[in-house]
């Protein structure tokens, strides 16, 4: 129902999830300054309460395994954001051994935010921008997961144990 | 038909409180000098939250909690007289089967975040009812002289027998308005009484496992209990003689505890159970003693 | 001879089962079942109520009859005693065990049909025999020490039982349940005190309840059904009778005695209950709740208006009914997982269903929600002694209220929710014995919740010749001057609003079941011997609120007066040095004081 694209697009709730160093840019973004809870956006304590994962800057393999724990708790329908240039192509760390360049291959990403770090500015634009994609009925990635689950898991596998870091349904 | 009247009243009960959840916000957000979400926000989070297509559940009670919880607060709201006008159930029951029916939402949370297997939960539930120590007795005691001063332990017939301004208990009785006061603020979960919440601590505790559709009956379980634990403190000490004074009473005090939550800390556990049995408890001794020197 | 016989009843089953444990396990249960149906029988088709019956042992008579109050209270006893034996069906004891279970049964049903103080005081004391020897065959902790120090707690009672009793019969010249004439209020009330401490002791009072807690937990389990639910109620019958027939004058005139006794009662229910939800054990939680609940009950019979002392009889009802069954559901679950520790158990709501719904519902009677039965008799209360204008004592009882819920939830939480243990995978669901016990447990749990006048009705054939006041009941409603509690209303409201918020939850959205091991550890992996289980220290941030109160103990006072005796008698004791020039000068000294005190006269 349209209703619900509406609420879905206006409550954004986000898991308190900092995975690099393009997280020093959400606490500005979260207080009094740029608010972005005038958006509905709040940081929730657990992913089992968010909708919205956000990968803050670099993404080691180390990292990498904590963060399909935490997507595949998350309630569908769920939405990532690709937050800084790190998640794009590597951003400065583009030559170093651990880093993952295309993070497409590992979680599907509904948007990316380029910058290093992205202003306050920016993220909020985000936020709009994916609030229209909801409304629309475009930010459907979750779905992909689901449907090619097992290409997902074959390109995890080259990296590490996906029978351990996995949620077992 | 009296069943479809009560059934009005707890929809209108559960839109007001989601209406006074979203206001919080906004009040919550100017304090701290910025915008804040729009006044209907709480709305679109329950609405957002029942459009969940697939959340994980630990077990049959795990499903349950959430469900008994609302429909224990569902039940008690019918006993709350919601001023002079809307009677509701109250010929059936009176102080006490309210006080009791109003264990029955956290106990079913209590026996649905025990079973989600995650001791972040059973701390929280722990500290809710340890907490409730300390409130509960305060609050029952600030009641007390009310009753006892008009011979009644009906809500209603407190409501009736006062009136105007200058006739309300809360001006006969004031020190067990204030310590009433005091404990509706842990009655309500607000700061500095929200250990059983308390995100940074314990990861919000009781609902840390609980996501879509549970959360969303956890969010309206909050919404009516609002309503529901405000009400009975206006009910008491201002006896609102309709249901708009009803709900502008109920308004007031809860805009007050959100005040008081915007700019306070936290208290650890032990410091807010012995804080009750400090100044609070004085206040409410002082206050029966005083009905014991008017009898 | 018709009533008496139960006794003679009772022992020859008695001796039937210990032949029958003797000589086969079959043999064993065919004789259980064997004495559930013919006590069964001989309630029903036998009993006969009005009747006097006297029997002559040598100089002593005791003289039995089975009155209104009599039978209230036997048939509590019956029903208790029965519900622990189809537990009993699955525990292997030894064949004096039963021989004395059944004992302990006929001696208490004798005991209630006791028609003056001289038999009531030898049946309770062979009662108190019989259970002393059951507890010598207990099953865990220092079974001697506990069982001696029940037997300590008996007998020092029942001695000074004894001197009321002689008192009393100094000044009203007989040994019945007459009223005391011609002895001043000072003497009445010493008269009281002394005949009502082994009832005290049996209910557990504090500053007497230290056998409680160490004998519950020692006990056989389902022997610790009857001995909660049934026997204590023989301790609720002493002080009914005491307060009704002997005492009710002084009750009604002194204004400080019910107080005082209400106080008493009062503090035991909060202590109680402080007690309990600090205790690490499945069986001394318990044992602490029905010590809070039966301060529930002194209060009641202590404050002595009509409404008091309904709500404290039919609160020892609803104390027989729920602590009945969560005995039972905790009989099973040690009896599957093998420790009543319950820092050990959890997760068992996966394994024992039917178990959980029996102790889910025996602990939400205890909290005293509606419609339960637990609820009527503590909301009576609350109006009786607001009616009576006791501001501080109701905040009391309000205050031990709220204890209920900790340590309701600390029992249901640490066996049945939460992480199910390694060891504890293959548990299989209780045995059918403790089963039906459960079920036949819950139909009264929520009957006389929902149908309180049933059970007001008896009361009140034993209370209106004494108070003299009108029916306050009808068969679902209670109403009292100050309010008015429908029962069926709240069960009805409460019953739609669970339909309404379960059809809300069913339409919207699916859910998938998760394994205990999904679950939010900050995105981290876990394996099963992850402690996710929270049972160590469950309340232990109380001890910090609550501070120096923990250290108060009746045991260390207890303790302390002993030592005081100890060092009287270790100093009188010199006096026999062994040496008989010592002895020679008492005799010389005794002589001169002699000589002095009679000097004249010689």
């Amino acid at each position: 129902m349209g209703l619900f694209k509406i609420s879905q697009g206006r409550s954004l709730w986000m898991v308190h999830f900092c995975t690099g160093c393009g997280a020093v840019e959400m606490p500005p973004t979260m207080t009094s300054r740029f608010d972005m809870e005038r958006f509905g956006v709040a940081p929730m304590a657990t992913p089992r309460q968010a909708d919205v994962l956000l990968i803050t800057g670099y993404l080691t393999v180390k990292t990498l395994k904590r963060v399909i724990m935490v997507y595949e708790q998350m309630p569908t329908p769920k939405y990532v954001i690709g937050f800084g240039s790190c998640t794009v192509n590597g951003g400065i760390y583009w030559d170093s051994y651990n880093v993952i360049k295309n993070l497409e291959l590992y979680i599907p990403v509904d948007l990316y935010i380029f910058g290093c770090m992205p202003r306050p500015e920016s993220i909020i634009d985000a936020f709009l921008k994916l609030r229209k994609m909801i409304e629309e009925g475009k930010a459907n990635k979750w779905k992909d997961y689901i449907e090619r689950y097992d290409w997902y898991k074959q390109n995890q596998a080259k990296l590490f144990d996906v029978n351990k870091w996995r949620v077992q349904k | 038909m009296k069943i479809l009247l009560l059934l009005g009243y707890w929809i209108l009960v559960i839109i007001m409180g989601l209406l006074y959840m979203g206001i919080a916000r906004k009040v919550t957000a100017r304090i701290q000098n910025r915008y804040g979400p729009p006044f209907y926000q709480a709305f679109l989070d329950v609405l957002k939250l029942f459009s969940k297509r697939e959340t994980a559940s630990h077990g049959v009670m795990h499903s349950l909690g959430p469900v008994i919880a609302f429909a224990g607060i569902s039940t008690t709201l019918l006993f709350l007289p919601l001023g002079k006008g809307a009677p509701v159930l109250h010929f059936q029951g009176d102080l006490f089967v309210f006080l009791y029916l109003i264990v029955i939402g956290p106990l079913g949370m209590a026996l649905g975040a025990g079973e989600s297997n995650n001791p972040n939960a059973t701390i929280g539930i722990a500290r809710a009812l340890s907490l409730m120590l300390g409130y509960e007795i305060i609050l029952f005691m600030a009641t007390l002289p009310v009753f006892v001063h008009f011979k009644t332990a009906s809500i209603y017939e407190v409501i009736l027998n006062q009136g105007a301004f200058p006739n309300w208990a809360g001006i006969k009785f004031p020190l067990s308005m204030l310590g009433g006061l005091i404990a509706l603020q842990g009655l309500l979960g607000e700061k500095p009484f929200d250990q059983p919440i308390a995100p940074h601590e314990i990861a919000s505790g009781p609902t840390v496992e609980y996501g879509g559709k549970y959360l969303g009956l956890l969010q309206l379980w909050h919404a009516v209990a609002i309503i529901v634990e405000t009400g009975l403190f206006i009910d008491v000490f201002f006896g609102p003689q309709n249901i708009l004074w009803f709900f502008l009473g109920t308004f007031i005090v809860f805009m007050l505890s959100v005040v008081i939550n915007a700019v306070m800390p936290r208290f650890r556990i032990e410091q807010a159970i012995r804080f009750y049995w400090g100044v609070p408890l004085l206040l409410v001794v002082l206050g029966i003693l005083q009905y014991y020197l008017w009898r | 001879m018709y009533n008496i016989s139960l006794a003679l009843l009772s022992i020859l089953l008695g001796a039937l089962v210990f032949f029958g444990t003797l000589s086969h396990k079959a043999l064993r249960i065919a004789s259980l079942v064997v004495g559930i149906l013919s006590i069964l029988a001989f309630t029903f088709l036998y009993l006969k109520p009005g009747s006097l019956e006297i029997v002559k042992l040598g100089v002593f008579a005791m003289s039995f009859n089975l009155t209104e109050v009599s039978q209230f209270f036997l048939w509590i006893i019956i029903a208790s005693f029965i519900l622990s034996l189809f537990s009993l069906l699955h525990e292997e004891r030894s064949a004096f065990f039963y021989l004395y279970y059944f004992l302990a049964f006929g001696f208490a049903a004798l005991t209630v049909m006791a028609n003056d103080l001289l038999t009531l005081y030898m049946n309770f004391e062979l009662m108190s025999l019989s259970v002393f020897a059951i507890l010598l065959l207990g099953v865990r902790g220092n079974t001697k020490e506990i069982a001696f120090k029940y037997m300590i707690y008996s007998l020092v009672g029942a001695y000074f039982y004894l001197g009321g009793l002689f008192l009393k019969f100094r000044y009203s010249g007989n040994i019945g349940f007459g009223p005391i004439v011609g002895a001043s209020t000072l003497t009445q009330i010493g008269i009281f005190v002394l005949l009502a401490l082994p009832f005290l002791v049996k209910i557990a009072t504090m500053p007497f309840h230290n056998w409680a807690p160490d004998a519950y937990y020692s006990a056989s389990d389902s022997f610790t059904v009857f001995f909660s639910a049934g026997l204590s109620k023989v301790g609720v019958y002493g002080l009914a009778i005491l307060i009704l027939k002997t005492f009710t004058e002084l009750f009604k005139n002194n204004i400080y005695l019910p107080e005082v006794v209400a106080w008493i009662g009062g503090i035991t229910a909060l202590l109680g209950g402080i007690y309990a939800f600090m205790s690490d054990d499945a069986k001394k939680l318990l044992a602490y709740s029905s010590i809070s609940q039966l301060g529930y009950v002194l209060v009641g019979l202590g404050l002595f208006t009509p409404y008091s002392f309904s709500a404290g009889i039919f609160h020892s009802v609803a104390h027989f009914v729920f602590e009945g069954v969560l005995f039972v559901t905790v009989a099973a679950v040690i009896h599957r997982v093998g420790t009543s520790d319950l820092r050990k158990m959890g997760g068992l709501i996966k394994k024992m269903p039917i178990s959980f719904i029996g102790l889910l519902f025996g602990i939400i009677a205890g909290s005293g929600i509606p419609p339960t039965v637990g609820f009527p008799g503590k909301w009576l209360l609350y109006e009786a002694i607001i009616m009576k204008g006791d501001l501080f004592l109701v905040s009391l009882i309000f205050f031990a209220s709220i204890t209920a819920f900790l340590y309701s939830y600390k029992l249901v939480h640490s066996i049945f929710l939460g992480k199910l243990h390694k060891e504890h995978r293959n548990v299989k669901e209780a045995p059918l014995g403790y089963i039906i016990a459960t079920i036949l447990f819950l139909v009264p749990l929520i009957v006389f919740g929902v149908f309180p006048g049933a059970l007001f009705e008896r009361i009140y054939t034993f209370t209106k010749p004494v108070f003299n006041h009108d029916a306050f009941f009808t068969l679902n409603s209670l109403k009292t001057q100050i309010g008015f509690a429908k029962m069926t209303v709240a069960g009805i409201t409460l019953i739609s609003m669970f339909v309404i918020s379960f059809i809300l939850y069913l339409v919207s959205g699916k859910s998938y079941r998760a394994k205990q091991e999904d679950n939010y550890t900050a995105g981290e992996w876990v394996d099963e011997d992850f402690a996710s289980h929270y049972a160590q220290e469950f309340y232990g941030f109380m001890r910090k609120a609550f501070g120096k109160l923990l250290d108060l103990s009746a045991e260390k006072f207890w303790n302390g007066v002993l030592s005081i005796f100890k060092a009287v008698a270790e100093m009188t004791r010199r006096v026999y040095t062994g040496d008989v020039r010592d002895y020679a000068l008492y005799l010389i000294f005794f002589l001169i004081v002699l000589v002095f005190l009679v000097g004249g006269r010689l």
